[in-house]
């Protein structure tokens, strides 16, 4: 349940910044300040994609593997775990 | 039964979060720039940025001025930049023949990017990269002309033309060139400028867009005049 929670958090964060750069969203509005730097920083696109549609698809793999994982048929079952602890490997792995 | 109870409270929780990040996204997409361009300013402000004379090109000493009043959302300026301007700049500006002044006339009621962009050139020309911005605007117009969020293609090409990205975004965020701008516009409109692009040579103002041999037609027989 908590990774489900988290997940969706995340993808809501990643959907917002992927929109802002679609150029569908208003200005940038974070707490730091100085994401628009980050935005614009070449290491923002990866591949031709914006870094935040990488988390889209990859928070979304994430909400919906645990959501998964906690219907009864699977409670008893590996695979959604282990899918779990694959994409937050990939996923650390690329914040790395 | 507790479980089940559990979960429904777990499903409706994901539900709110859900929408509250789906309404806060929603809203994002409803907000313009922060520091809005077009709001009012106080009349001491456009009294005071008066006297800027505009962004120049060209030698001091050059024999013909013309003043070019533009609108970076027009697309006849956008054509006259990458048709025109690069031969005026090439073979009249860089021989000494002519110098160019831009004064910026924002046409807010059908560019509504415009001002936004005009503040970005004066933002650019605060890190003493004016042309090179204008070039930027002129030459990807179509790209940022019907965004909702400019500011984020200027970013770009601030960074492309290799300013200061946290000195420019402070700039446009702030609005400081605001009344230079607004000042610039009214200084058009006391000339009689009511379209874009507009261009005044020597005291002459053109009733038309002129092509590169027009208006070299003209700087030749001011010059020849003098």
């Amino acid at each position: 349940m908590v990774i489900a929670t988290l997940a969706l958090i995340g993808l809501i964060v990643a959907l917002y910044l992927w929109l802002w750069k679609l150029g569908l969203m208003g200005p940038l509005v974070c707490g730091t300040g100085e994401c628009e730097v980050v935005q614009h920083s070449p290491w923002a696109v990866i591949v031709g994609l914006p870094v935040a549609f990488y988390g889209v698809v990859g928070y979304l793999a994430l909400l919906v593997g645990s959501l998964v994982g906690l219907q009864p048929k699977w409670a008893d079952r590996r695979e959604p775990t282990a899918l779990l602890v694959v994409l937050s490997a990939i996923g650390f792995a690329f914040t790395v | 039964m507790a479980r089940a109870a559990g979960m429904k409270r777990f499903y409706a929780a994901l539900v709110v979060i859900g929408a509250v990040g789906g309404g806060w996204i929603w809203m994002s997409t409803k907000r313009t720039g922060g520091v809005s361009p077009a709001e009012p300013l106080p009349e001491s402000a456009i009294a005071a940025a008066s006297s800027f004379p505009g962004y120049v090109l060209g030698s001091e000493s050059a024999p013909v001025e013309v003043t070019e009043f533009a609108d970076f959302q027009c697309p006849g300026c956008a054509q006259f930049a990458v048709l025109t301007l690069y031969d005026v700049k090439q073979r009249l500006i860089s021989a000494g023949r002519v110098r160019w002044r831009f004064k910026d006339f924002p046409l807010d009621d059908i560019h509504p990017n415009s001002r936004a962009a005009h503040h970005a050139a004066a933002c650019a020309d605060e890190q003493g990269r004016f042309w090179e911005m204008h070039d930027q605007l002129f030459y990807h117009q179509p790209r940022w002309s019907f965004e909702r969020n400019p500011g984020r293609r200027f970013a770009e090409y601030a960074r492309t033309i290799g300013l200061d990205l946290n000195r420019f975004e402070d700039c446009t965020r702030t609005g400081r060139y605001r009344a230079r701008i607004e000042a610039s516009g009214r200084d058009g409109q006391r000339l009689g400028v009511t379209s874009t692009p507009r261009f005044i040579v020597g005291r002459v103002r053109l009733p038309e867009v002129p092509s590169y041999d027009e208006l070299k037609a003209i700087i030749d027989s001011l010059t020849a005049k003098q």
